[in-house]
């Protein structure tokens, strides 16, 4: 197991370097500079040259590419030069409330999918099966940024149950379990938005994994032999059906922290997505080397805790390496 | 397993539910004090002032380029001078200012009784070291025109002199600032850029100026208002400066709040927000904030939207090919039908309500299809083989039009060019990318291009001569240019300008399309919120809200 481990890390390292040095690229070759909103419009062709010379703009490519990357590898990600602040700090400033948001929906995600997709597994082709299956659908085809204005629509413009904006209430200052009370309160609309899709997403998944493993031999067999129905259910049917469950789980999970930019954006959500949207419009490489760097790494992480878990859930997987 | 699942659902969904009846209590419009401070002419309340876009924490007077830190700015420092409603300089932070016989030098006094945030006396110092800092040869970003313009600017920024002859401290309340010939664009400068604490930035290198983050996001200024905290990408709230040189705000805090413009009227009206720019005029729109009881304040823009042409491009060198352009596209049209009629027409490098606009012997270049045909025709464009676009010399006559993503209002304004140049002869081709794609095409002025659409903020007092977005340089604009440069005489420069001004249009260096009026969203619980052009802020210690 260490050494599977182990193998799998040496592997990520040429990954993250090829991921660097392919994204660096292009994003220095798109058009435009960091700079065009910071300098005077009217300052000279010349002025303008003499501050990029200074900053080192017009350094070939791979001397860029160097300088960033001699500094990546000591954790040094540079300053962002739109913020002026350490890309480090910036980054850390946003991941929090990503991580809130796309835990609140992963987890809205699970607690509804579960028991629906199981039901439906159970009750395949019924009526209500039926009923469902339809709303996943609806749920699946909405565009995030309609659904999100609807719900705004509903819940903050007409019914003025909750806030439609941002994290918490400014100049409230509430603290302590008011603060909690009020960020969760920030929290519902964005996060059911964000799950409703995923929600649709699983419980299909479970509901065929469910239903196809019922109609195998050896679940059959069970129940042939007089086996409860619970004990089937749970013991053979479940831990076979959840098994695409952990792959869709982990690669939501870098897709989920790489921030819903159009969730963020309507709800005014200050996330990564939002900051990563920023950073490419503005052109600010440094910043924007440093999320995708953050987002690449997690992915790594995230696609090396399913290969584990999956060694552990399926000893068929370990024997087979 | 079940029965633990089913538990926890039950229990979010309680959870859920006292949320959601939760919210009842701290219902919409609640707007906390800031302590028990109970002056008879504060109320205390909070205003949440709506942002589009995170401020980048640049709260350098100096160094900032967004909107959004200078809004900040305006309210934690404050400046020597401020504009009047006519576009005319007031003392502010100065007592009083003078111009000397010969124009070149500009002395301020000070008051003796204003302190910075943090307690400090303002004096003098502190002034001639902010404007030092822009003449500095490590000042991080490029150097200003006013720095340029500074006696003995070239030996401090090329580091042959230790001082700065053109800024002096005469005594602790007067700085004096000289000029190598009359500048009269001085007093714009400093109506934009506030004055530094010495005591604060002096120990940081200007080189180090934009990387030292503890500074920047801690400003400690003279204004109105107190730096309180900076949540990036959520809010900047800043409390009352009880010792205001000005007399202390009546409001208790003020937020800036970053949100987007497409749930600004819920917020409005659910009373998250408190004051917001409007995004559009559209009637509907307005309609639902006149039955929420939100009032709206409309005022004059005070920037621009226009159709940049390359006039070193062989088809656009012709001044008649680009006056055909701007009387050919209905102007007027696009404010009527993409501003709801809430915009200005310009047709010259100033806002018509600039003092210096020429009043009369300018061309309006009216929405007028057959005399654009028949500047094309002069100019030798005709339509020789029937297929609706002209030719000359085999070329046919395109345009490819670019255009930044971003600003609704131009984006819609792009095919209803394409469409009424159409009409005259010109086959429009649209290529729209983001804004600094778009912006990199007239930043380097060795790529040729058709045409851009653009726009940019009119300074008042500042008439820039630099036309390298059009590729253009003339004998004639550069000599008035140094005639009105060289003066500080009001009526010798508004001759001047004047005369520039009526060139420029008469060249058609550019096709002015309109400038967006201004609209402001505001609470009904918000009083005295009085903004006018460049002085949105105009008053603000005299803003209330009520509780």
């Amino acid at each position: 197991m260490l050494r599977y481990l182990l193998r799998r890390v040496l592997i990520a390292l040429p990954v993250l370097l090829g991921i660097s040095i392919i994204v660096f690229t292009l994003v220095v070759l798109q058009p435009g500079d960091p700079y065009v909103s910071m300098i005077d419009p009217n300052a000279s062709p010349e002025q303008k040259a003499e501050l990029l010379n200074r900053v080192g703009y017009y350094d070939p490519l791979w001397v860029k590419y160097l300088k960033w990357a001699g500094r990546a590898v000591t954790g040094d990600l540079g300053y962002s030069i739109q913020y002026g602040a350490p890309v480090s700090q910036i980054v850390a400033s946003r991941v929090g409330n990503t991580v809130l948001l796309a835990g609140s929906a992963l987890a809205i995600t699970l607690l509804v999918a579960l028991p629906v997709g199981i039901f439906q597994g159970l009750r395949r082709d019924t009526g209500r099966d039926l009923i469902i299956s339809i709303l996943s659908f609806v749920a699946l085809s909405v565009p995030t940024f309609f659904l999100g204005m609807l719900l705004i629509k509903i819940f903050a413009a007409d019914l003025r149950w909750l806030p439609s904006s941002g994290v918490v209430t400014v100049g409230a200052d509430a603290s302590g379990f008011a603060g909690v009370v009020d960020v969760a309160r920030h929290l519902i609309l964005p996060a059911l938005t964000l799950a409703t899709v995923n929600i649709a997403v699983c419980s299909r998944y479970l509901r065929t994994g469910v239903s196809e493993i019922l109609g195998l031999d050896f679940v059959r067999t069970q129940f042939a032999l007089g086996a409860k129905p619970g004990e089937v259910l749970w013991g053979s049917v479940l831990k076979n059906a959840a098994k695409p469950l952990i792959t869709i789980i982990s690669l939501e999970i870098p897709a989920l922290l790489s921030g819903a930019l159009l969730t963020e954006t309507v709800f005014s959500w200050p996330g990564i997505g939002r900051l990563n949207f920023e950073a490419v419009q503005n052109r600010d490489y440094a910043l924007l080397m440093g999320i995708i760097m953050f987002l690449a790494v997690i992915t790594v992480v995230a696609n090396l805790l399913a290969d584990v878990i999956y060694a552990i859930v399926d000893p068929r997987v370990r024997v087979a390496r | 397993m079940p029965s633990r699942s089913s538990k926890a659902l039950l229990a979010a969904v309680t959870a859920a539910a006292l949320l959601l009846t939760g919210c009842v209590n701290t219902a919409a419009g609640e707007t906390p004090g800031t302590g028990g401070k109970t002056a008879a002419s504060a109320n205390n309340g909070t205003l949440r002032y709506a942002i589009w876009s995170n401020p980048k924490g640049t709260f350098n007077p100096l160094l900032y380029f967004t909107d959004y830190d200078r809004a900040v700015i305006f309210n934690v420092y404050s400046r020597l001078v401020v504009l009047d409603e006519k576009q005319g300089y007031q003392p502010s932070l100065a007592k009083g200012f003078e111009y000397s016989e010969d124009g070149r030098t500009l002395t301020f006094t000070l008051p003796t009784d204003v302190t910075w945030h943090d307690g400090k006396p303002l004096t003098a110092e502190d002034v001639a070291f902010t404007y030092t800092a822009t003449a500095d040869p490590a000042f991080p970003l490029d150097t200003p025109e006013f720095a340029q313009q500074l006696s003995g600017f070239e030996a401090y920024h090329s580091g042959a002199s230790t001082t700065l002859e053109g800024i002096q401290v005469v005594d602790p309340q007067t700085v004096a600032f000289t000029f190598d010939k009359p500048y009269a664009a001085a007093l714009s400068y400093f109506a934009d850029r506030p004055v530094l604490a010495k005591h604060v930035w002096e120990g940081t290198p200007v080189a180090q100026w934009n990387d030292a983050t503890e500074l920047l996001t801690h400003p400690v200024g003279t204004g109105p208002f107190v730096f309180d905290k900076f949540v990036s990408d959520q809010y900047v709230s800043l409390t009352r400066n009880e010792k205001y040189f000005g007399g202390a705000p009546k409001l208790g805090s003020l937020i800036f709040k970053v949100t987007n413009a497409e749930t600004a009227q819920t917020q409005l009206i659910n009373g998250e927000l408190d004051v917001a720019e409007l995004s559009s005029f559209n009637r509907a729109d307005l309609d639902t904030y006149e039955t929420a009881g939100v009032k709206i304040v409309e005022q004059t823009g005070t920037s621009a939207q226009y159709l940049t042409l390359d006039t070193k491009n062989p088809k656009f060198a012709d001044e008649r090919v680009r006056q055909a352009v701007v009387t050919g596209i209905n102007r007027q049209g696009i404010i009527d039908s993409l501003l709801y009629g809430h915009g200005t027409l310009f047709n010259t490098n100033a806002h018509p309500k600039d003092p210096y606009y020429p009043a009369s012997g300018i061309d309006d270049y009216a929405f007028d299809p057959k005399r654009a045909a028949a500047l094309l025709e002069e100019a030798g464009w005709v339509d020789s083989d029937g297929d609706g676009i002209r030719e000359k010399g085999g070329e046919r006559l395109t345009l490819t039009l670019n255009f930044p993503t971003g600003n609704k209002t131009r984006e819609l304004s792009a095919p209803i060019i394409q469409s009424n140049l159409k009409d005259i002869g010109i086959d429009v081709q649209l290529v729209s990318a983001d804004f600094n794609s778009t912006l990199a095409i007239l930043q380097n002025p060795e790529t040729s291009f058709d045409g851009v659409l653009m726009g940019g903020s009119f300074r008042p007092g500042q008439y820039s001569n630099n036309h390298w977005w059009e590729r253009y340089e003339s004998p004639a604009l550069t000599t008035l240019a140094t005639e009105f440069n060289s003066t500080i005489d009001d009526s010798a420069r508004k001759k001047a300008v004047g005369e520039w001004l009526t060139e420029i249009n008469r060249i058609a260096l550019r096709a002015w399309l309109y400038i967006p009026n201004v609209g402001f969203a505001v609470s009904p619980t918000v009083t005295k919120f009085t903004p006018y052009p460049y002085e949105t802020f105009n008053g603000v210690n005299e803003w209330t809200v009520k509780g």
